[in-house]
């Protein structure tokens, strides 16, 4: 696995400033945690799994800090379903009071950037640590699957496959060029910005290839994941018409 | 032409001696060269290959990066060599509307796959290896991915067709080095182009190919 290291001192020896003269090594550092942040962000490549264990009586819950998207959650590996404020609104006027409505969460929704409220509000308190796989053993516990950020470069290498550092790379040429001042290079700063959004674009695509199914479902058109309408039932062609015989 | 011939390609048109070279080493034409063959892998998706692994009592979760040996871009498809089928490619999403709701739960042998985040490989019913008829637990994953860096000079380049983008691109990279901005941009559309010409020739070959193999095992 490649370190921060390895992308900055490739990308100065790239910019011709190998003594960071022009650019620093600070400066670089930055351009290529944003580069991998943005990258977890746009492809939701890094997937984990984590439980918030339930509280009696307690509807709000802490993100993880490197929490990204969520991708679904369970209890007791039924999917909960993800509902939006309002819908939950109109579905229990009360939802807001944490005495109100309690019993096994059903829903969730994502409140604002760190915070996780279920519904109806736990009654019980569970604690679980670690994930167990298979969930044949009940876990009568809310665990949240979700995309995340990777580690923190200063202590860990890239948790992504070694080929795509050299996209966050271009990233930070890009920044790093397109910074005003000594070095600022309108024309390679394009360059570099457009390998970066080909790079991620090319990412997504394959990252879409994989996630998405190819199966076809009856009463869906095409192999899309989408719902869609099942077709209009039709009478049959001769219902109704004297057919000559 | 292998490695070592594409080398003396790329230092006869930087006007260096490959001997005894004034500016760039020897091993900063390699990974100029690496540099291409990587990118043109991505680009391109030439590069198929496949691994055999076991799948492990009552695991669904597999790391692709752990168990491929070359980087993986996609899952083409799984084969199962114990129960002699393909493994059908489904989603979460599929498997909730479509199977029991807590199909996590569920075991036995296992016939779906599918990806989370990009690099999680899951498989469902998780697999029991011990109660179905399993004479072997082995799978074998086809995967679109990026090849081994090129290391022995006697390293035959696999096709023709790859030779003149990974040249191209080995200028561009040594040229944009160099601080020749222009020419590098110039070079780089031409790669472009070229890794363009590269893309369709493999959509045309490999993509078919590996999808009229499916279509024939199937029937």
């Amino acid at each position: 696995m490649r370190s921060m290291s390895n992308v900055t001192t490739e990308a100065a020896l790239r910019l011709g400033d190998s003594g960071n003269a022009i650019w620093t090594l600070a400066e670089l550092q930055r351009y290529v945690k944003d580069g991998y942040d943005l990258l977890c962000r746009e492809t939701l490549c890094l997937w984990s799994q984590t439980y918030l264990n339930d509280r009696a009586g307690q509807s709000d819950y802490v993100l993880p800090t490197d929490f990204v998207a969520s991708d679904r959650a369970t209890w007791n590996a039924k999917p909960m379903r993800e509902i939006s404020e309002g819908r939950l609104r109109t579905l229990d006027h009360q939802y807001q009071n944490e005495s109100a409505t309690t019993g096994k969460p059903e829903s969730y929704y994502i409140d604002g950037m760190r915070s996780l409220r279920k519904h109806p509000v736990p009654d019980t308190t569970v604690t679980t640590t670690a994930i167990t796989f298979p969930t044949t053993a009940a876990v009568l516990n809310f665990r949240l699957e979700y995309f995340r950020l990777g580690a923190d470069l200063s202590s860990y290498a890239f948790e992504i496959p070694s080929s795509w550092t050299k996209t966050i790379r271009h990233y930070a040429m890009y920044k790093a060029y397109k910074r005003h001042g000594d070095g600022f290079n309108s024309k390679l700063y394009k360059h570099y910005q457009a390998r970066w959004e080909f790079d991620l674009d090319d990412l997504r695509k394959a990252r879409g290839t994989l996630v998405s199914s190819r199966r076809v479902i009856a009463g869906r058109r095409g192999t899309g994941t989408r719902g869609r309408r099942p077709p209009t039932p039709r009478l049959p062609w001769r219902y109704g018409r004297i057919v000559r015989g | 032409m292998n490695f070592g011939d594409l080398q003396s390609e790329v230092f006869l048109r930087i006007e260096e001696s490959e001997s005894s070279p004034d500016y760039w080493a020897l091993s900063e034409v390699k990974q100029a060269l690496n540099e291409g063959w990587e990118d043109l892998a991505r680009r391109t998706k030439w590069f198929k290959s496949s691994v055999m692994f076991a799948l492990q009592d009552e695991v669904t979760y597999y790391s692709l990066l752990d168990h491929c040996p070359e980087e993986p871009i996609c899952v083409d498809a799984i084969w199962d060599l114990s129960t002699e089928r393909w493994f059908n490619h489904t989603s979460v999403k599929d498997l909730e509307v479509s199977s029991y709701y807590r199909w996590e739960a569920i075991g036995g042998s296992s016939i779906n796959y599918f990806i989370r985040g990009a690099l999680q490989l899951g498989v469902h019913p998780y697999p029991i290896l011990s109660d179905s008829a399993h004479n072997s637990d082995m799978i074998k994953v086809y995967y679109t991915g990026i090849p081994f860096p090129l290391g022995p000079d006697d390293y035959s380049i696999p096709f023709r067709e790859l030779e003149l983008p990974l040249i191209t691109y080995a200028l561009y990279d040594l040229k944009g080095q160099e601080g020749e901005d222009t020419f590098a941009l110039q070079l780089w559309a031409e790669y472009i182009e070229e890794a363009n010409k590269v893309r369709s020739w493999v959509r045309g070959h490999y993509t078919r190919g590996i999808e009229r193999r499916h279509r024939a095992l199937d029937e």
